[in-house]
């Protein structure tokens, strides 16, 4: 699906990424995100070299943040309890697991909702969840795959301004897959992925960029 | 990660239950398997203590305490013994009251110490020959008193006095003379046991091995555990009782295992989730095991209820309440508690590595 792809991410860097359905863009996030691994060639992230690791289980829980296309959020739990599910992981003391989860509620607009289960919570709240599990764990590398698709215009200010903020505070880097103009407007480059190659965009072609769902 | 899995249980309540029920099942059959052969343990050891004996002597090698045969006049040898301070034959006779086929008949000597020390609460002891005395048990069972006549084994015998021993067997049975019970059984000179009463300060064991020696023809019974093996009967209870509370440990087992692995077929998604945020095998395996474990704890809790009102309700059902009573101790509990338990564990095992080989990016890509 993959062929001959070379990527360099500087810290702190916001890069887009845009291609056709199939392309290999999910599967290119899976990779760099030690979820999946390639077939050849090496994935490197801040010095370490991920095809060299059997299970990158300490990379994914303290280097990587995930925002999945659809939330995939656990229906059994509570808004509170999905945001800390990667510092339980990671076995954080109970009192700083629940400060820094709240935190991130709060900065999502869900505050007071800690509690709620997530049948009660409209899409968009959903996404808003996902994105502060993402982020909970303060990880080097964010992936996301379309985080503002199905929001509407102002839920997807919000999720950007989330993610801009922790990108600028922390020098978290940003790859992310998207067809929306919002976020491609934020982002420094945009990548596109074809026949499995990928190239870069000019800049212009970047804002305007569209793509099949 | 406990709250985590108390959390998942409360929000599927309906297949927690259900899962649940499959341990109690095993488990209720183990406390109840359990109380019933302890409770047979102790009327096993009733047998041994007739008449306040300190030993009961019996045919070695029976397939049950009740079926030995002894000869009646072996008492008066083992009287000799330097050990002994007295022995006095008793002949049981079983199903020999029509009216009440559970309760026991005991021949016994007048003059022997198993009746002399009887304590009567109505009228006084069978002296003469189709005289009876009855447990209190028995005679409130059937209404008797002193002058109410009673048919064993088709004979008429009149009741002379009700007394209470505190032994199951005698207060639930009857006493006649030795002579009547031999007679009823057509064989005048034997009898089924002799109970012996030890000198002051003789160690119970080494006179129990120093009878077995110079009597190799008997058992010498001393405890409920030994009344228990003494007979093929018990032994065999015993090994029923092991070889069913194996089979509920592997039926357990299996139930928590089936659930448990469809709950992991259908919550992959989440499994995937967790390991995709940077949960790791074992953290992925502790929230199956721990579930499976928190389920057969409940499972448990329903199982020893029901085992311990189940033992009884069987009793009464097959209709042996005056020979078993179900002990359900806390040693029966706990090895039900702990039955549940390894059900939880062993059968969350495969399911919980089956949720550690779960690759993270074909699931979530719904693949």
């Amino acid at each position: 699906m993959l062929d001959g792809v070379s990527l360099h991410l500087d810290p702190g860097e916001f890069v887009g990424l845009t291609g056709s359905s199939g392309s290999g863009k999910s599967t290119l996030l899976n990779i760099i995100g030690g979820l999946d691994r390639p077939d050849s060639g090496s994935v490197t992230v801040n010095g370490l070299d991920l095809t060299a690791l059997r299970r990158p289980v300490a990379y994914r829980r303290e280097v990587v943040g995930f925002v999945f296309q659809s939330h995939h959020l656990l229906p059994t739990l509570s808004v509170q309890q999905n945001v800390e599910l990667p510092l339980v992981a990671a076995h954080v003391h109970r009192r700083e697991r629940v400060r820094r989860a709240r935190a991130l509620i709060e900065k999502a607009g869900l505050a007071g909702r800690e509690r709620a289960d997530l049948a009660e919570l409209s899409g968009g709240e959903r996404q808003r969840v996902a994105i502060a599990r993402a982020l909970v764990h303060e990880p080097l590398l964010l992936l996301a795959d379309e985080p503002t698709a199905a929001l509407d215009e102002a839920t997807a200010e919000r999720v950007l301004e989330i993610l801009e903020e922790a990108r600028r505070e922390r020098g978290m880097t940003m790859l992310a897959v998207t067809y929306d103009p919002a976020l491609i407007g934020r982002t420094q480059r945009m990548l596109r992925l074809q026949d499995g190659a990928l190239s870069e965009l000019p800049a212009p072609a970047a804002s305007t960029s569209g793509g099949p769902r | 990660m406990i709250s985590l899995v108390l959390e998942t249980l409360r929000r599927r309540p309906a297949r927690a239950l259900l899962s649940a029920l499959g341990t109690a099942v095993g488990v209720a059959t183990i406390v109840a398997l359990l109380g019933v052969t302890d409770g047979l343990k102790q009327t096993a050891g009733g047998l041994v203590r007739l008449g306040a004996g300190d030993i009961g002597l019996f045919q070695k090698n029976v397939s049950d305490p009740s079926a030995s045969v002894l000869p009646a006049g072996l008492a008066a040898r083992l009287k000799r013994v330097p050990d002994i301070a007295d022995a006095t034959p008793i002949q049981l006779l079983i199903e020999a009251l029509p009216q009440n086929p559970a309760a026991v008949v005991f021949g016994v000597e007048p003059r022997g110490f198993v009746a002399q020390r009887l304590v009567f609460l109505q009228g006084g002891p069978a002296r003469r020959a189709r005289e009876v005395a009855v447990g209190d048990g028995l005679a409130g069972q059937l209404k008797l008193r002193p002058g109410s006549t009673l048919r064993i084994s088709r004979r008429a015998f009149r009741l002379t006095g009700v007394y209470h021993t505190g032994i199951l067997f005698e207060d639930q049975g009857a006493i006649v003379s030795l002579a009547d019970a031999q007679g009823i059984t057509g064989r005048p000179q034997d009898a089924t046991t002799i109970s012996v009463q030890l000198g002051e300060g003789v160690h119970r064991r080494t006179a129990e091995q120093a009878i077995e020696r110079r009597f190799p023809g008997l058992t010498a019974i001393g405890t409920p555990e030994e009344a228990a093996r003494a007979g093929a009967n018990g032994t065999l209870i015993s090994k029923a009782a092991l070889v069913i509370v194996v089979l509920a440990l592997i039926i357990g087992a299996i139930s928590v295992a089936n659930t448990m692995l469809l709950s992991v077929v259908e919550r992959r998604g989440e499994f995937a989730v967790m390991a995709a945020v940077g949960w790791s095998g074992p953290q992925v395996a502790g929230v199956v095991l721990a579930e499976g474990v928190a389920i057969s704890v409940l499972g448990a809790g329903i199982g020893l209820l029901l085992g311990a009102v189940g033992s009884r309700l069987l009793v009464h059902a097959l209709g042996v309440q005056a020979f078993v009573t179900p002990v359900i101790s806390a040693s029966v509990l706990l090895e039900g508690l702990l039955v549940g338990l390894t059900i939880g564990i062993v059968g969350g095992l495969y399911p919980a590595w089956r949720a550690t080989r779960l690759p993270p990016a074909p699931v979530l890509a719904g693949r």
